[in-house]
C-alpha cells in the first residue's frame, strides 16, 4: 500500500471559539466572553441569545448563564440580559448585511458560517401559500460551536471494514440526539477517504450528501471540516436526490449521509445498494428495536440491508460505543462492558 | 491713488465676482450629473442584488468601482467599511458616509434625505423588498433629477454672466 503523508491541517480547538466570536458577536457580548478564562472559554459548546432573557451558554454539557464579568452562574437574575440591539447586531454580522442573499437559509432557520459553525434562529415566520417563505423579527439565536473529534471512529472502523477483501460494509449508526452521531460519521468518512494504514485499508472515494450542512459544514460550497482527500460533498442537497446524483456523477465506492428516514429515502437506499455502492448512514434512536417500530425505518430494517448496526449512547460520556450488531444475523459483535 | 492700483483692484474685483458666479453655475451643472451617477449606481446595485445575490460589501465595492467619481468613492467607502472584521451595521456606516458625500458633492439635503431612507433598509430584508426599495429610490431620485435639470437650464447661464456683471457694477460704484 502506498503510504500517504497527509497534510493534516491542525485546526486546534483553541482558536475556534475566538474565531466564532470575531465573526458573529457584537463587541459587548464578545467582551463578556473574553473575560472568561481561556480554558473555560474553549469549553463553551453553545451560546444562546434570547431577547430580554439572560445570555446562556452550554459549558461542559451544563446550561448556565454569563454575568457581565464573564463568570458562569446558575442564577438567571445575575446573567446579562440580551437586548434587541444585541440580537440585531449578531444577526447583521451573520448575514453580512445581506439578508437577501440568505433567503434559503432563513427559510430553513439556520446558517453555516465560515469554520463550519452553525447558527440557528427563530422569530416570526412569513408564510405564503402555506409554506414558510422567510423569517422576520428574529428574537432567538443559537450559536453552536462545531468541533471535530479526530480519531473518534477508531473503535468502530475495525467492525465496519471486512478485513478479507477490504470492503466497507453497509452501516447504520443508531444514536440518540447529541451523542456524537454526526461527529462519528464525519470521522468515519474522513478515515475511509484518507485510507487507514493501521488496518491496511486504502482510501476510497466517498460521496457525501450533506443536506443540513452538518457533516462537512460547507461555506460557499467548500467543506470547512476535514472530511478526507477522496470525499466529494453535495451540500444542502436533499438526501434521496443527492444519492441518485452521486451514483450517476461521481462513481463513489461509499456514499455517506446523515439521518435517513423519509419515504423517498427508501427507494434511494435500494438504488445505491443495487449499484454496488456501500452506504453509511445514521438515524435517531436508542436501539435497533426502537428503529424497527418507526414507519419508514421499519421497512428498511425489515429488508436487512445494513450489515452493521452501530449503537451509540452516553453511558460513559458523549459518543460511547454501546454495541455493534451484525445486521444480517442480528448477532451482537461488540458490547460495552 | 495711482491709476495702476485702481485698475488692478478693479480687475481683481471683477475676476473674483466672476469666479463666484462660475462656481455657482458649476454647482447647478454638477448636481444633475451626480444624480445621474447615483441612479446608475443604484441600477447596478439592483442587478447585483436581484440576479447574482452578491453580499452587500462586495456588491457596493463593485458598483463603486464601475461608477467612479465622488459617487463611486462613496459606494467603495461604505463597502470597505462593511467588510471590516467588526461587522458594523449598514445603516450606521451609510449615514456616517453620507456626511462625507455632502461635503464632496453638490447634492442637496433633499437628495441626501432620499439616500438616508434608502440606506436604513439596505440589506435588511429579502430580495423582493430590496428591489422595491431600490426602484422607489431610483424613482425619487429621477424626480429630483428632473427638477435639477430645470434649475440648471434656468440658472447656469445666468450665474455665469451675473458674476462678472456684479463685479463690474461694484467697480463702477467704487470708481
Amino acid at each position: 500500500m502506498i503510504s500517504l503523508s497527509l497534510k493534516e491541517t491542525e485546526k486546534s480547538s483553541e482558536c475556534s471559539i475566538d474565531a466564532v466570536l470575531a465573526a458573529v458577536c457584537p463587541s459587548i457580548i464578545k467582551d463578556f466572553l473574553m473575560k472568561m478564562a481561556p480554558e473555560q472559554r474553549n469549553q463553551v459548546q453553545e451560546l444562546r441569545l434570547r431577547q430580554d432573557r439572560p445570555l446562556s451558554i452550554l459549558l461542559d454539557q451544563r446550561e448556565c448563564f454569563l454575568t457581565v464579568k464573564g463568570e458562569p452562574t446558575f442564577d438567571p437574575l445575575a446573567g446579562y440580559y440580551i437586548t434587541k440591539t444585541d440580537i440585531d447586531r449578531v444577526f447583521q454580522s451573520i448575514t453580512r448585511n445581506s439578508v437577501y442573499a440568505l433567503e434559503e437559509e432563513l427559510r430553513n432557520g439556520y446558517v453555516t458560517i465560515a469554520g463550519g459553525h452553525r447558527i440557528g434562529f427563530t422569530g416570526e415566520a412569513v408564510v405564503v401559500g402555506g409554506k414558510v417563505k422567510n423569517l422576520k423579527n428574529i428574537s432567538c439565536l443559537n450559536i453552536r460551536i462545531g468541533r471535530e473529534v479526530k480519531g473518534c471512529a477508531d473503535k468502530v472502523l475495525p467492525w465496519i471494514i471486512n478485513r478479507q477483501n477490504n470492503a466497507v460494509m453497509h452501516t447504520l449508526i443508531i444514536s440518540p440526539p447529541k451523542c456524537g452521531k454526526t461527529t462519528l460519521l464525519r470521522d468515519i468518512i474522513r478515515q475511509l477517504s484518507n485510507g487507514i494504514p493501521k488496518l491496511g485499508f486504502p482510501g476510497v472515494n466517498v460521496g457525501v450528501v450533506d443536506e443540513r450542512s452538518e457533516l462537512a459544514s460547507c461555506y460557499m460550497g467548500l467543506p470547512q471540516k476535514e472530511i478526507g482527500i477522496r470525499s466529494d460533498v453535495l451540500d444542502k442537497c436533499p438526501k434521496a436526490e443527492g444519492m441518485y446524483m452521486l451514483v450517476r456523477s461521481m462513481s463513489p465506492q461509499v456514499i455517506a449521509t446523515d439521518e435517513i428516514g423519509r419515504r423517498e429515502d427508501v427507494a434511494a437506499v435500494q438504488e445505491v445498494l443495487n449499484a454496488g455502492i456501500k452506504l453509511i448512514t445514521s438515524v435517531h434512536g436508542t436501539n435497533p428495536e426502537d428503529i424497527k417500530r418507526r414507519p419508514v425505518m421499519g421497512e428498511i430494517m425489515d429488508m436487512q440491508l445494513f450489515e452493521r448496526l452501530v449503537v451509540l449512547g452516553r453511558s460513559q460520556g458523549v459518543g460511547t460505543l454501546e454495541e455493534v450488531i451484525d445486521g444480517t444475523t442480528g448477532r451482537s459483535l461488540f458490547q460495552r462492558r | 491713488m495711482r491709476p495702476i492700483i485702481k485698475i488692478t483692484a478693479s480687475l481683481l474685483i471683477i475676476m473674483s465676482c466672476g469666479m463666484a458666479g462660475l462656481i455657482m453655475a458649476h454647482s447647478y451643472a454638477s448636481r444633475p450629473d451626480q444624480l445621474k451617477a447615483l441612479i446608475y449606481a443604484l441600477k447596478m446595485l439592483e442587478t447585483e442584488i436581484a440576479y447574482t445575490l452578491t453580499p452587500l460589501p462586495e456588491a457596493l465595492f463593485r458598483v463603486g468601482k464601475r461608477v467612479g467619481g465622488e459617487i463611486g468613492e462613496f459606494f467603495i467607502s461604505v463597502g470597505t467599511q462593511l467588510s471590516h472584521e467588526n461587522a458594523p451595521i449598514c445603516g450606521e456606516v451609510w449615514d456616517y458616509s453620507l456626511a462625507g458625500l455632502k461635503e464632496s458633492t453638490c447634492l442637496t439635503t433633499g437628495d441626501l434625505g432620499i439616500l438616508r431612507n434608502f440606506g436604513n433598509n439596505l440589506g435588511l430584508s429579502d430580495r423582493e423588498d430590496q428591489i422595491k426599495n431600490l426602484k422607489l429610490t431610483q424613482e425619487q431620485l429621477n424626480n429630483h433629477l428632473y427638477s435639477a435639470e430645470k434649475l440648471r437650464e434656468k440658472n447656469q447661464r445666468m450665474w455665469r454672466t451675473v458674476g462678472f456683471l456684479a463685479g463690474l457694477a461694484v467697480v463702477f460704484i467704487l470708481y
